[in-house]
């Protein structure tokens, strides 16, 4: 396997020029803390972008960070505190994640509820497609429709459109203020009942997760007052469902944290994404069928599932029923040792051949491997 | 502005092409009669105007599907149209098109209050969806200035923005699901109600794609509770740069306001003595910055803001102590534009953004450029995202005068382009920037494109002579400078 370490876009396009020449396949990879999500398609070499890690621009009063697409995330993180500011869709990325590459997933964390995913703090980008050739689409700026909106189509894409090599991304400022609010003693349904009534109030919940067997909880973010007098307004819009307890600053924070996909090699992690109301029914079917672990965030409309089981032997289960419930399912992260198994469940015919129309458009000899093949 | 030249064999055909329509929707869904045409003959751009073809208006999905079906497999054009409120021209019809207007697909199909979506038709009005949903404390954000009259559906094609976007975002950020018919008939569902993925975000390409890459026949959208209260202030500055400096000051405290907007001293004065809304007339820029959320929170913020421009040399802070006061603040605003339409015969506005420390050299360049014309500009800016509104004063029935005012436009776009910004922010390409776009893109950006334009629309059938400049490469457009009014071709036919 031949590793590909760019240290400049002139590079990375004649990278991909010669692979495609020889009619073979190249992997994308930013920190490769994602590798065992999808299936991976035989590849001849693998363009390592970590080594395109510089920032370019931040600039804090324009809410706007431009920067390399293998920096370091924690290195973006770190830089925004300086200023105070921070990427709002809460990345949910594993140490060693790349900026690229947590766009090229979009796996956004808790706050994804409020904030939106990681495509919406996505503004412009520079990439090479799989033809080898450079191009821009977005802008610097955050309020942009001057063509179409790729960057919302990067993001998600799993590398297989375009290596990104420049980013662009909204910033925004960091909370003041967090405060962390817990109800106990909930079941499943009531959990994600109580989040979704929280949700339905004015108190801008930032946070909304349920832990079965464990605690609800509800994130609050901003300034001091504000932050004090939405909780008073929780405390009575909830009042039917227990007493919201206040966990301390740093026990709130870390909590926060844990909601990401398990170390579990024994285990195929899922994101069942569904609407709310429709969460805790969906897990129950399964567990029914399966030795499922379940946590809910998004107010329910997430629900990482952590299952005993290879992916290929209980994907039928899960897509069946997130579909059912008017969602779907990832696998994020399949068990050791497991049988290949795609990522998604299957697109109705025309939205895949869509799908690979699209693909086309910018890698028409499929130059770049699909991690979402099998779709 | 020239459009593709019409395909006369499709313009012969045009009664076979009628009688097809009739036969896929109720015989009166569609409209060929010329003096009945004439109602889609332009949208809200209206220095431009052309009689469609014919004009269909489906009931349904399926009906939508049967008559892109047709027209793909008869290589006829399409143009959809919304309400018609486009500011870039973006449902301007063709003469060799057939126009499908949504107005017949406007019912609401569903309200999810537990879930906080909303399942509407294309046609229901932006307003509409908020006014269903408003008496269980429920709003839909975006707030495009137009929003009495245009539809989700064109708000889809269009991104639109609003003056609420900073902190509540763009049509983008608040949709969850479209389900959208491709020009080949095929009907197909990008999103839904839940919130993740499962293969391309083709919804987040559709979402502004301009009505170029398919027709949107559902709309799930987001709903958000309604903050308990807003509150405005309204800030007089002696200097604009002070104001772009405060602006910048209230973002780097970590504020970001629900809405952030300036207007320069013609802006204001036009508006006052229109609306008397109350405004202090000697000022270089007035800012209008709009908190929301729990009381609390405004308390804090109005406080917070206050200072911050006292700090930056503000002549003037007022805070709104009610309801009537806030709307009283925006009402000199919010008449900028029919302000401004009492000024001139028309006026051309423009939406380009910039980065915001670009503010005060822009605003110097655009004063400089407007004297260069000889075109008055009045300026009102969505401050808070850097989107720029410049409305340029000219006369159409002097000849050659909306030529000079493009061009105007066209050099104050290349400068937003050209300082970092882009050409717009919120009312789309259309026709009106179309051959701007090889200023801010090149050759192979445009060309990556369009081969996602035709992985959906292969034919090319979908709104042509919008967004892409119509010669193919960027060479090819050349510059069209035009300066003291003089045209290269004044004799060409323009529309």
């Amino acid at each position: 396997m031949t590793r590909l370490a760019p240290t400049s876009v002139e590079e990375i396009a004649d990278m991909v020029r010669d692979v495609r020449a020889l009619g073979t396949k190249l992997r994308i990879r930013g920190g490769d803390t994602r590798h065992r999500t999808g299936l991976v398609e035989e590849h001849s070499a693998v363009l390592d972008l970590s080594g395109l890690d510089r920032i370019i621009a931040y600039e804090p009063d324009e809410l706007v960070l431009t920067a390399e697409a293998g920096v370091r995330l924690e290195t973006v993180v770190a830089l925004l505190a300086t200023r105070g500011q921070h990427l709002a869709f809460e990345p949910a990325a594993r140490a060693g994640s790349t900026l690229g590459g947590a766009i090229a997933a979009n796996i956004a964390g808790p706050r994804r509820l409020v904030a939106g995913a990681v495509r919406d703090h996505f503004l412009g980008f520079e990439a090479v497609n799989g033809r080898g050739i450079r191009f821009r689409a977005g802008g610097r700026v955050v309020k942009n429709v001057t063509g179409f909106d790729l960057p919302k189509l990067l993001a998600g894409s799993w590398g297989s459109l375009a290596a990104l090599t420049t980013v662009t991304v909204k910033v925004m400022p960091a909370p003041a203020t967090v405060l962390t609010l817990a109800l106990d003693g909930l079941d499943d349904a009531r959990g994600v009942a109580a989040l979704c009534r929280a949700c339905s109030t004015a108190a801008e919940v930032s946070g909304a997760a349920h832990i079965p067997g464990g605690a609800t909880l509800l994130r609050l973010e901003g300034f001091a007052p504000s932050v004090a007098a939405r909780a008073t307004l929780l405390d009575a819009a909830l009042s039917g469902f227990g007493n919201l307890r206040r966990l301390d600053d740093d026990e709130g924070r870390a909590v926060w944290r844990t909601l990401t996909d398990a170390e579990d090699d024994a285990a195929s992690q899922w994101r069942l994404t569904v609407p709310p109301t429709a969460a805790a029914a969906t897990v129950a079917a399964l567990a029914a069928k399966h030795d499922v672990q379940a946590r809910y965030d998004w107010a329910g409309g997430l629900v990482l599932l952590s299952v005993a089981a290879d992916g290929a032997a209980v994907a039928p289960d899960i897509h069946a029923l997130a579909k059912a419930a008017g969602g779907s399912a990832m696998l994020l992260r399949d068990r050791a040792g497991a049988a290949p198994c795609a990522m998604f469940a299957a697109q109705p015919a025309p939205l895949a051949a869509l799908s690979v129309r699209v693909r086309a458009a910018f890698d028409p000899d499929g130059v770049f491997t699909d991690r979402m093949a099998g779709n | 502005m020239d459009m593709p030249t019409p395909d006369l064999a499709t313009l012969a055909r045009r009664a076979e092409i009628v009688a097809a329509l009739r036969t896929l929707v109720t015989a009166d869904s569609v409209i060929d009669d010329p003096v009945a045409l004439r109602v889609f003959e332009s949208d809200a751009l209206t220095a431009y105007h052309q009689v469609p073809l014919a004009t269909v208006l489906p009931a349904s999905t399926e009906e939508v599907a049967a008559v892109l079906r047709w027209c793909t497999t008869n290589g006829v054009k399409v143009v959809p149209r919304g309400a018609g409120t486009s500011l870039s021209g973006g449902a301007l019809p063709l003469a060799d098109a057939v126009l499908i207007g949504m107005s017949k697909l406007s019912r609401v199909l569903e309200i999810d209050y537990d879930n906080r979506c909303a399942v509407v038709q294309p046609g229901v009005t932006n307003l509409a969806i908020t006014r269903a949903v408003e008496a269980r404390g429920f709003y839909y954000a975006p707030d495009p200035s137009s929003q009495i009259a245009c539809t989700i559906g064109g708000n889809v094609a269009e991104n639109s923005g609003g003056v609420h976007c900073l902190k509540y975002g763009l049509t983008t950020n608040n949709i969850l699901g479209l389900e959208m018919v491709l020009p080949d008939g095929e009907i197909v569902r990008l999103g839904g109600k839940g919130m993740g993925d499962s293969g391309y975000d083709l919804r987040g390409v559709v979402i502004g794609s301009e009505g170029l890459l398919g027709i949107v026949t559902q709309v799930t959208v987001r709903m958000l509770p309604a903050p308990q209260v807003a509150r405005a202030l309204l800030i007089g500055f002696g200097d604009i740069e002070d104001a772009a400096r405060c602006v910048a000051a209230v973002i780097a405290a970590g504020i970001i306001p629900a809405g952030m907007e300036l207007m320069d001293r013609a802006a204001v004065n036009a508006s006052e003595d229109f609306v008397h809304a109350g405004y202090p007339r000697d000022v270089a820029g007035l800012l209008i910055v709009e908190l929301d959320g729990v009381p609390a929170e405004c308390d804090f913020l109005c406080g917070e803001v206050e200072n911050i421009a006292r700090g930056n040399g503000a002549t003037s802070v007022a805070t709104s102590t009610n309801e009537t006061e806030r709307l009283r603040f925006w009402a000199g605003r919010k008449a900028a534009f029919a302000a401004a339409g009492r000024l001139a015969p028309d006026y051309f506005c423009i939406d380009g953004t910039i980065p915001r420390r670009e503010l005060p050299h822009v605003l110097r360049e655009m004063t400089r450029l407007s004297g260069e014309y000889g075109l008055p500009v009045v300026n009102v800016f969505h401050a808070g995202d850097g989107n720029l509104h410049p409305l340029i004063l000219y006369d159409s029935n002097e000849p050659g005068m909306l030529e000079t005012a493009e061009a105007l436009g066209g050099d104050i776009l290349r400068l937003c382009v050209a300082v970092g910004g882009v050409l717009t922010g919120e009312h789309g390409v259309g026709v009106e920037k179309r051959d701007l776009m090889c200023d801010m893109f090149g050759d192979d950006d445009l060309d990556q494109q369009r081969a996602l334009k035709a992985a959906f629309d292969p034919a090319g059938l979908l709104n042509p002579g919008k967004v892409f400049p119509l010669l193919h490469r960027c060479a090819e457009m050349g510059r069209m400078h035009i300066h003291g009014g003089k045209l290269p071709f004044p004799d060409l036919p323009r529309f």
